[in-house]
């Protein structure tokens, strides 16, 4: 069945509403470490996803059985039946719609030459990481009449390069086509790193300015953007809640959830209700403008959709932290003296509802002194409130990067980042 | 599900020097209220297959839910020729552990009543009761919970002639509450999880649990105070007392991490092999992972590579005893692996991963430690918590906190943040009661992420004399 005949059916057993997709996907992945290939893997697979609602409830499946299709939609259907309306239930997208062209593809490579490369640039060190490298066709009908296709493809490798136990750096690069990926510097930068890393001390506590790097932000704006999902606004999972129109960073701060970047990997030409994605501005300013919307919640909130259907929650694309006008010897310059962060893990709040939270470094960190990156430490926290980080930032790289990896499952683009006045714990023993 | 099995089998057996095939048939229900109210629900269907071979010494592994036989062959294919590119960037050919064949294997977890029989009508009429639950008199922020229940049939063979069957149903409840009162707010985020029918959500009490816990933050936020400062003992409850057995010990004691095989993603270990036989906790500690405990969340009987499963003992009094191995780490230190090796679905690699994670019973009473106690915090419960990639430094912040006066338990407190290394931590317990209690988790690693569920427990323990000079 394509995704047409199985909204007609759905209608045809009384559904109200209607979307059906079908993701089919190749993704190849050579994971490596101690350099050498541990894994080589591919997936195949083809997943419809189907939203129903009738009579205000609403069913969400994922069906990955080929041969049950006919019967899933009969018990979805039977399902509905016995549910209770969700009275914040506001329908799905109609109209009009116009899509943007669909994009080329091009990540033809061959992943080994890609690992024998990062093995060549690590030489004495360790290298450890992952490759990706995928492809993937979307098919789309609703029961408004929207009907779209797209395809895309990625490239991207995470790489983390040891000089010792306790001396690494990470890096990543990411692209939709092979002209954007560059996985060489990546591994150059990684490298780099971690020799600066050789040799840490003890970080102290105290309250520190720090300068924290693309990859390290990614982390942070990772958790920030599922902050702004009216979803989890309004299950009480997010400091942004009745926040709109307020100052909730420092002015210097614009983020934009832009779904049509040419070069992000959470592009699309249309969300998962089938309206054409955009480039919303979610904070403008240091001012919250919007949460990022379904049709159904934006609804709810009085709002036009931002095309960031999720039918259940709605999530982001790729997210964008518009640059400054430092270079990175500015900001270190800025900085003066605090902390340079180039990546962190673990992000766990203590409460989304007011963003006490705790992050905690890993690479290379390094104490900066007189505007100059002068030892590497190791084994410290960051211990503080998300909410009072984004009032502290206070200049911005002017040199945006492209970050996706197992720590920023959202991709986003961003710079690098001075916060004052930052928490920093560490063990007592 | 056997056939198409053996026909990836033999494909394989053609190509490669090892191939085992796992197929999955999966069904999963989700219902989930939103600040009392019905939220989307639905269902997942999944019918799928993967293949693992070793080429040359490389590791190949493809899937795909696409069972026709003329695709599972190019599946194989993809998995052999993958392999076959990658061995010449291998410097140590993989070389799996021996291990006994257990061929015609079957087992199932029996239940009383399937939750796949209940109707969603049932299981969003008992979100709706364990809301009603809360006490009228809390102010919530918000809350969201889901009642999650899936049957996983499994067929796995290898080509050394094991042959494993099983079905097992998994049952869970999320809860996320975020209570206002005085003019501050504090959140829990509660599981309950067992491999089990609906029996389990009987025997949960859930009204009751989640009514106790958030009159426990009310009580906190309304009556707490900050903690105090200093040296002191510090009694973990169960419930931290098993976060801290997982991530501090279960973690950085599965060998593939030590290898180094997770290093750019969930990180490496501070343990290293010539650690084995050392002390890293007092002789009272003794901390075990095991799949086999009946019902529980983490609960099998053979792993994901056919290895029968059995209990580790990860510390034995205070001394490291042994590590989680799956065939290729125990294959190339020349041990039997210990059944260590999962995956959370047909279409991921098994990888080393915990199970049932817990320190042992010990002697004493909880009372009888509070008793013996002249200054110190009882943290019973946690929210933010987190750990290095190492899993050196660990940091737990109470969710549930008294301060302990002369053996007594004196008044609640207020964010109590325990920062210490796992070192310290274990070298510290100077008593362990006898109230092991165990809590449902799912522990994500992997690449991509696997979460997998599991148990994380024990008793109430004491460590002696911590810092616990101020943190946020």
């Amino acid at each position: 069945m394509n995704c047409g005949d199985v909204v007609q059916k759905c209608l045809d057993l009384g559904a109200d509403d209607v979307v059906c997709s079908n993701v089919i996907s190749r993704r190849k992945q050579i994971r490596f470490a101690n350099n050498e290939i541990t894994a080589s893997k591919v997936w195949d697979s083809s997943t419809m996803r189907i939203f129903v609602a009738k009579d205000k409830k609403v069913v969400a499946n994922s069906i990955r059985d080929i041969n049950e299709m006919e019967s899933a939609i009969e018990r979805m259907m039977k399902y509905i039946n016995v549910l209770e309306p969700k009275e914040e239930y506001y329908g799905i997208a109609s109209g009009k719609y116009s899509y943007s062209e669909l994009q080329e593809e091009g990540t033809t490579v061959q992943e080994e030459d890609v690992i024998e490369s990062v093995f060549s640039i690590a030489d004495q060190y360790r290298a450890a990481g992952v490759l990706y490298n995928h492809k993937s066709e979307t098919e789309i009908a609703t029961s408004t009449g929207l009907n779209s296709y797209d395809k895309g493809s990625a490239i991207e490798i995470s790489v983390r390069m040891f000089a010792d136990k306790q001396a690494s750096g990470h890096s990543v690069s990411c692209a939709r086509n092979l002209k954007d990926f560059k996985p060489d510097a990546a591994c150059n930068e990684a490298r780099e790193i971690a020799t600066m890393a050789l040799g840490p001390s003890a970080g102290k506590e105290g309250r520190y300015d720090i300068l924290l790097s693309p990859l390290c932000m990614g982390n942070l704006i990772d958790h920030i953007a599922f902050q702004t999902s009216a979803f989890y606004v309004d299950s009480g999972l997010s400091f942004f809640k009745d926040k709109i129109g307020e100052n909730v960073a420092s002015d210097i701060v614009h983020l934009y959830d832009d779904g049509t970047r040419k070069d992000g990997l959470g592009s699309s030409r249309f969300d998962d209700e089938g309206v054409p994605t955009k480039n919303t501005p979610i904070i403008e300013g240091g001012i919250l403008r919007t949460y990022l919307h379904n049709t159904s919640t934006a609804k709810k909130h009085g709002v036009e959709t931002t095309a960031n259907a999720g039918l259940v929650a709605p999530e982001p694309t790729n997210v964008v932290l518009r640059e400054g006008d430092r270079s990175f010897e500015e900001l270190l310059e800025e900085l003066d003296n605090g902390l340079y962060i180039t990546n962190n893990w673990y992000t766990r709040f203590q409460n989304y509802s007011n963003g006490d939270f705790s992050t905690i470094p890993r690479d290379g960190i390094f104490l900066v002194e007189g505007g100059e990156i002068r030892s590497p430490i190791k084994e410290i926290r960051i211990s503080d409130n998300m909410q009072r980080l984004l009032m502290n930032i206070t200049a911005l790289g002017n040199e945006s990067r492209h970050i996706h990896w197992w720590e920023a499952e959202t991709p986003c683009f961003t710079p690098h980042v001075l916060m004052r006045d930052v928490n920093i714990t560490r063990s007592r023993g | 599900m056997e056939d198409i099995c053996s026909y990836a089998l033999g494909i394989g057996q053609e190509r490669s020097n090892y191939v085992e095939v796992k197929a999955e048939r999966s069904f999963s229900n989700e219902i989930v209220l939103k600040n009392g109210k019905p939220e989307t629900s639905g269902f997942d269907i999944s019918y799928g297959l993967s293949v693992r071979v070793v080429v040359d010494g490389a590791l190949g592994f493809s899937s795909t839910n696409n069972l026709e036989r003329e695709n599972v062959r190019a599946v194989v294919e993809d998995a052999c020729s993958m392999a076959k590119a990658a061995s010449r960037l291998i410097k140590r050919p993989i070389s799996f552990s021996e291990e006994e064949r257990h061929s015609n294997v079957s087992y199932r977890v029996k239940e009383r009543e399937s939750a796949i029989d209940i109707s969603p009508e049932d299981k969003l009429g008992l979100l709706k009761e364990i809301n009603g639950s809360i006490p009228g008199d809390v102010r919530l922020a918000g809350n969201l919970m889901n009642l999650n229940d899936d049957v996983t049939e499994k067929h796995y063979i290898n080509s050394e002639g094991s042959s494993i069957h099983s079905l097992i149903p998994k049952i869970s409840f999320f809860g996320f509450f975020n209570v206002i009162e005085n003019g501050d707010s504090a959140q829990a985020m509660l599981e309950k999880g067992a491999s089990k029918g609906w029996e389990a959500v009987e025997e949960w009490g859930l009204g009751d649990y989640v009514s106790e816990e958030i009159s426990v933050l009310k009580n906190v936020l309304g009556k707490g105070k900050n903690p105090p400062k200093g040296s002191m003992d510090v009694l973990c409850g169960p419930e931290v007392t098993g976060i801290a057995s997982h991530e501090s010990c279960g973690h950085p004691y599965e060998a593939d991490r030590i290898l180094g095989r997770e290093a750019a993603q969930a990180g490496e270990s501070f343990v290293s092999l010539d650690m084995m036989g050392t002390r890293i906790g007092s002789d009272i500690v003794t901390l075990v992972d095991d799949p086999t405990i009946e019902n529980s969340y983490g609960y099998y009987l053979y792993d994901d590579e056919g290895v029968k499963a059995k209990k580790r003992h990860l510390i034995r009094e205070g001394i490291i005893n042994e590590l989680l191995h799956n065939r290729e780490t125990a294959g190339q230190l020349g041990l039997k692996s210990n059944g260590s090796a999962r995956c959370n679905s047909y279409d991921r690699e098994p990888i080393i991963r915990m199970a049932n994670t817990f320190v042992e019973a010990g002697d004493w009473k909880k009372d009888e430690i509070i008793e013996d106690t002249k200054r110190g915090v009882l943290i019973n419960s946690f929210t933010e918590w987190n750990i290095d990639d190492r899993r050196y430094n660990q940091k737990y912040v109470s969710r549930e906190a008294y301060l302990i006066e002369e053996g007594e338990i004196r008044y609640p407190l207020k964010k109590v943040s325990l920062e210490l290394t796992t070192p310290k931590f274990w070298s510290s317990v100077d008593a362990v009661a006898d109230d092991v209690r165990f809590f449902a988790g799912n522990c994500g690693k992997g690449e991509p992420m696997q979460g997998i569920p599991v148990f994380m427990g024990g008793p109430t323990i004491r460590l002696h004399d911590i810092d616990m000079g101020g943190s946020l």
